[in-house]
């Protein structure tokens, strides 16, 4: 397309200023800081002490460190998985002209917006309950007893139990994304092909997948971007203490910038500066991964 | 999406979609009988919960856990506070991003990687990092000094920190739309930038309300920002004012005046969701066909 | 299309306004952002500075509006303005909010007269904003009421000086069900280990689950054990300096197999996510004993009801241990003066006035918890088991003895001990995994 060179600089400048305004100066100095030892994040830079690269290789020879990365990822990739097909699944079927599919779309959508404080609680002290919890109940209303003795609680399933009540919540955020991008294929299509006599799986292989791309990689993205900032889950799963199955990077920032739980520890917001380097690194690789990997086809419908 | 209309059934159509009724409904009562717990919960006592009889109501259907939430704190302030905070950032920021979003993914020129990559980045660097030194810059500055100064900052920081979201967001809307409308429209004389307020921006409605959604409940809910930056509690969001209430709850152990505050937080949002997607998607999609 | 949109969000914004506006006709004006703006332009100040006009006190307080702390300390700030004419400006943070939020604030200059925290954190974290308070505590003669043990221990904190005024004190220890322990014929309190074990035996004999756990407090338990044997010093010395074979931690690790493998603790201990352990539990009556602090009673009176009998003991005394049971975490929320304050006077007046005699027996009385007054000498039922521990403890531990002080370790002596107690792993395995992971 012809450039349009006035154009291009009326639209940006409103956006890339706000940028620079709110981004910019902290991020610069978070990457500064990343390489300085510093008590606290509010210290000038007349205090900072230089480290080099010691806090980055100080945090990869941190074996809690490396097991809070371990965490991130296996959230980010079992996760990723669960939730964006679960979350594609009810976007086809949602748009397949169904019936209620507005009411269905709700309460699907419903669990994103309840506080992770509430979500947390109901599925520790309710869902997971190994007294009167509802897969206790439900495992030995069907006489499964082994697995209604398990305990989702402990060591070995905590990962899990916390993994499955995050993408409980996710699902419904993606499916929006992925039903706003299939709305934008007309309907005509579906009810043709479903009059036809075209199964859903055809439908789906034929008309849906190779229009979705662009937004697969909307998805892939915002679930990168709210997996690197997983936290708030982290911390409800554990109270007051961190703990190996649940730690995330961001909690371990978290402890090193304000402190762990109730002991006064060794504060170092440089290090917490490093961290924040390598997520915000790491969200800029899959952001170009996804660009290099998925190329908008020009698709005309 | 068109305004529901009196059709008959159509049985063998819905057979076939019979499968994807199923496996809808399932995860609906799933999410229902947790949900349910939580709004249970809310109308239950504290020593039923924990004995794991939330939903059984012995002692009775107890609202006054409501009213203790309510009455704890200045809720309705609170509340158009963050109404304000969330109305002005998502129709801003859908004003500011949905242009640039538009020039990124239709456009090649120097600056474009560079400027998607530090969106990029921006979005991966925890708030944390961001939030304290913006902090410390502006109170030393002494804007927050003056409530209604203090106001502004924070809508535009509200709006600051979504930028990126929101501009990433919608380039995929932008990109996925045909060029074809775009040179149909310069053949008939139409200026770009005419191009795409009248054609374009209407075309990527389901993205703009989507991530409007998503924005006004990102703003609904958000924490950190409001809990640093509103110096007096004349300023207080909803998710900051209420959370301290959901804490105050939990450290006294009264859990059923906690999920009693939980349902008031989100019900607002609940409504405004459903009012949003319902009545936007519903008026406007119908309107405009490639 | 555009104009459907803004439409349809003003008309929410004005539903919304509107609605709420019957709750209070007056903010829902002032709010409104074109109201907002004019006030910019005209300036006129109705909804005047938020700083504080010269002579006000600003206090930011780490409790919530709504809890019964934040509300006593509110009657006591709005007794002490009326008494004395000084206007008094409360921000109720809360705790994550003065954690994260007061550092900034002070680093950044914002007026903030006096705060309040734990007493480490407040030391530490923002000790060097603290005004040093001897000559004031001095002039109004405040240690003639004040608990010396928690006094020495701000100033132990503050590095020898008095930088801080303690209040709302805690102490750490076994708390049980009097009614379960009389149930199984238990008639005294244990105090050494021998004795521990045949509370237990006696419990399980009479089919109570003697004691539970949370994850949370997981490491409080470990702490107060390897504190018993080797002092705090000692305990801090195996997490930080990585001395896992020292033989304290051998017998440590066999104590508790022993403990586990008696079904001494509940079968729940290596899922329990606070709050199951203490609400679905032990405040049920399931289980006699928990190792909480005195804020414990407080947190499950809903569930326990205000009859629950409450007991209270030291963590038991070891055979050949370094420390007995005259050492215990006690500790308390502190007050800090900003040493760039003006008002200095003033602000420990306010802390006088939450600290000493009427309101601070209000303050205990609502959140249920210890005075801080010396003189008040009459404690909430509920929490007057904790008294005798309380006044026996001459020697302070921080939390958990120490046990967490490097935060690298912490979880992994958290998840390791949990297996422990939960009998999944042995003695011997827990000492091996300790050592490797230190490595």
């Amino acid at each position: 397309m012809k450039k349009n060179k006035p154009m291009i600089i009326l639209f940006l400048t409103p956006a890339v200023l706000f940028f620079l305004v709110v981004f910019l100066y902290p991020i610069l100095r978070t990457i500064l800081m990343s390489f300085f030892h510093i008590t606290s994040i509010t210290d000038g830079i007349g205090e900072w002490t230089f480290r080099g690269l010691s806090n980055y290789i100080n945090l990869f020879q941190t074996s809690l460190f490396r097991q809070s990365c371990w965490n991130l990822f296996r959230i980010w990739l079992y996760g990723g998985i669960i939730v964006l097909s679960l979350s594609l699944l009810f976007g086809v079927i949602l748009t397949s002209g169904i019936r209620f599919k507005k009411v269905f779309r709700a309460i699907i959508y419903l669990p994103n917006i309840v506080s992770a404080v509430a979500l947390a609680t109901m599925w520790l002290q309710y869902v997971y309950s190994p007294k009167f919890g509802l897969l206790k109940s439900f495992f030995t209303a069907l006489h499964l007893d082994s697995l209604a003795k398990i305990q989702w609680l402990d060591n070995d399933h905590k990962f899990y139990a916390l993994l499955f009540a995050y993408c409980f919540g996710m699902v419904g955020y993606h499916m929006l994304i992925w039903c706003s991008g299939i709305e934008r294929i007309s309907p005509e299509y579906y009810e043709a092909a479903t009059i036809d006599g075209a199964g859903k799986f055809a439908q789906f292989r034929f008309i849906t997948r190779p229009l979705l791309k662009g937004v697969f990689k909307t998805n892939v993205t915002m679930w990168t971007v709210t997996s690197m900032a997983f936290f708030v889950w982290s911390q409800l799963f554990s109270t007051v203490t961190a703990d190996t199955q649940t730690i995330v990077p961001t909690s371990y920032l978290y402890i090193k910038m304000f402190g762990a739980g109730n002991t006064v520890t060794d504060r170092d917001a440089g290090v917490s500066a490093a961290i924040g380097v390598i997520l915000a690194l790491v969200v800029v690789l899959v952001f170009t991964a996804c660009n290099k990997l998925i190329k908008d086809d020009d698709l005309e419908f | 999406m068109e305004k529901p209309k009196v059709k008959k059934v159509n049985w063998k159509k819905e057979l076939r979609l019979a499968p994807g009724y199923i496996i809808l409904l399932l995860w609906v009562l799933f999410t229902f009988v947790l949900l349910g717990w939580v709004f249970g919960a809310s109308l239950s006592t504290t020593p039923e919960i924990f004995k794991g009889n939330a939903l059984k109501f012995e002692s009775g259907l107890h609202f006054e856990n409501y009213a203790k939430a309510w009455s704890g704190s200045n809720v309705s302030e609170f509340f158009v506070n963050s109404l304000v905070y969330a109305t002005i950032s998502c129709v801003v920021l859908i004003l500011v991003c949905a242009p640039a979003a538009y020039v990124l993914s239709r456009y090649t020129f120097k600056l474009n990687k560079l400027i998607q990559t530090g969106f990029a980045s921006a979005m991966g660097v925890p708030a944390v990092m961001v939030i304290l030194p913006l902090f410390s810059m502006i109170a030393s500055m002494g804007i927050l000094n003056n409530v209604t100064l203090n106001r502004i900052t924070l809508v535009l920081l509200y709006i600051g920190i979504n930028v990126p979201y929101t501009t990433i967001f919608l380039m995929t809307f932008f990109s996925n739309i045909s060029r074809t409308y775009e040179e149909a429209a310069a053949i008939d004389g139409c200026p770009p930038m005419k191009t795409f307020w009248k054609i374009m921006f209407p075309m990527a409605q389901t993205g703009l309300v989507t991530v409007t959604i998503f924005n006004f409940i990102n703003v609904w809910n958000e924490y950190f920002l409001s809990l640093i930056f509103a110096s007096s509690d004349k300023l207080r969001s909803v998710a900051v004012g209420l959370y301290g209430m959901i804490n105050s709850m939990k450290y006294t152990g009264d859990w059923a005046g906690m999920f009693a505050a939980v349902v008031i937080v989100f019900l607002p949002t609940f409504i405004l969701y459903i009012f949003l997607s319902e009545k936007i998607i519903g008026g406007v999609t119908g309107g405009i066909k490639g | 299309m555009k104009r459907k949109v803004l439409s349809v969000l003003l008309s929410v914004t004005m539903l919304a306004s509107l609605l709420t506006g019957c709750g209070s006709s007056s903010s829902s004006t002032e709010q409104a952002p074109e109201a907002a703006k004019e006030e910019t332009a005209a300036a006129a100040t109705e909804e005047a500075a938020t700083e504080a006009p010269e002579g006000t006190l600003v206090y930011w307080s780490m409790w919530e509006a709504t809890e019964p702390q934040g509300q006593a300390i509110k009657e006591a700030v709005d007794a002490y303005s009326a008494e004395t004419g000084i206007p008094v400006q409360v921000e109720f943070k809360g705790r994550t909010g003065i954690r994260e939020g007061l550092e900034p604030a002070l680093a950044a200059g914002q007026q903030i007269d006096l705060f309040d925290e734990d007493i480490d954190r407040v030391n530490s974290a923002f000790g060097k904003y603290l005004m040093d308070l001897e000559e004031l505590s001095a002039s109004n003669d405040y240690e003639a009421t004040a608990n010396a043990g928690l006094m020495q221990a701000c100033r132990d904190a503050g590095g020898g000086t008095l930088k801080s005024i303690p209040y709302q004190p805690n102490v750490f220890a076994f708390f049980y069900n009097q009614d379960l322990f009389d149930q199984a014929g238990i008639t005294a309190v244990p105090t050494t280990w021998s004795e521990f074990l045949d509370v237990c035996q006696k419990l399980k004999d009479a089919g109570i689950t003697p004691m539970t756990m949370d994850d949370a407090y997981a490491t409080c338990l470990i702490g107060y054990h390897l504190g018993r044997l080797v002092g705090e010093d000692g305990v801090r010395a195996i997490v930080t300096e990585g001395k896992w074979d020292d033989p304290a931690v051998a017998q440590m690790a066999k104590d508790f197999e022993e403990l586990a493998s008696k079904g001494y603790f509940s079968e729940l201990v290596g899922s329990n996510v606070w709050p199951a352990g203490q609400n679905s539990e032990l405040a049920v009556g399931d289980a006699a004993m928990y190792l909480n602090g005195s804020w414990l009673p407080n947190e499950v009176k809903d569930i326990a009801g205000e009859d629950f009998n409450w007991g209270c003991f030291a963590y038991p005394a070891l055979d050949g241990g370094k420390t007995g049971t005259e050492s215990n975490n006690f500790g308390a929320q502190v007050y800090g003066i900003n040493k760039d304050s003006k008002m200095g006077a003033e602000a420990f007046g306010l802390i006088m006035k939450i600290t000493k005699g009427e309101y601070d027996q209000k303050l205990s009385e609502m959140s249920i918890g210890i005075p801080a007054d010396s003189t008040n000498s009459e404690w909430p039922s509920l929490v007057a088991c904790a008294k005798p521990v309380m006044d026996g403890s001459t020697n302070r531990y921080t939390w958990a003895v120490g046990v967490e002080a490097n935060e690298d370790m912490t979880p992994i002596i958290k998840e390791n001990f949990i297996k422990l107690i939960a009998g999944s792993c042995t003695a011997d395995e827990f000492v091996q995994t300790m050592q490797d992971a230190a490595k």
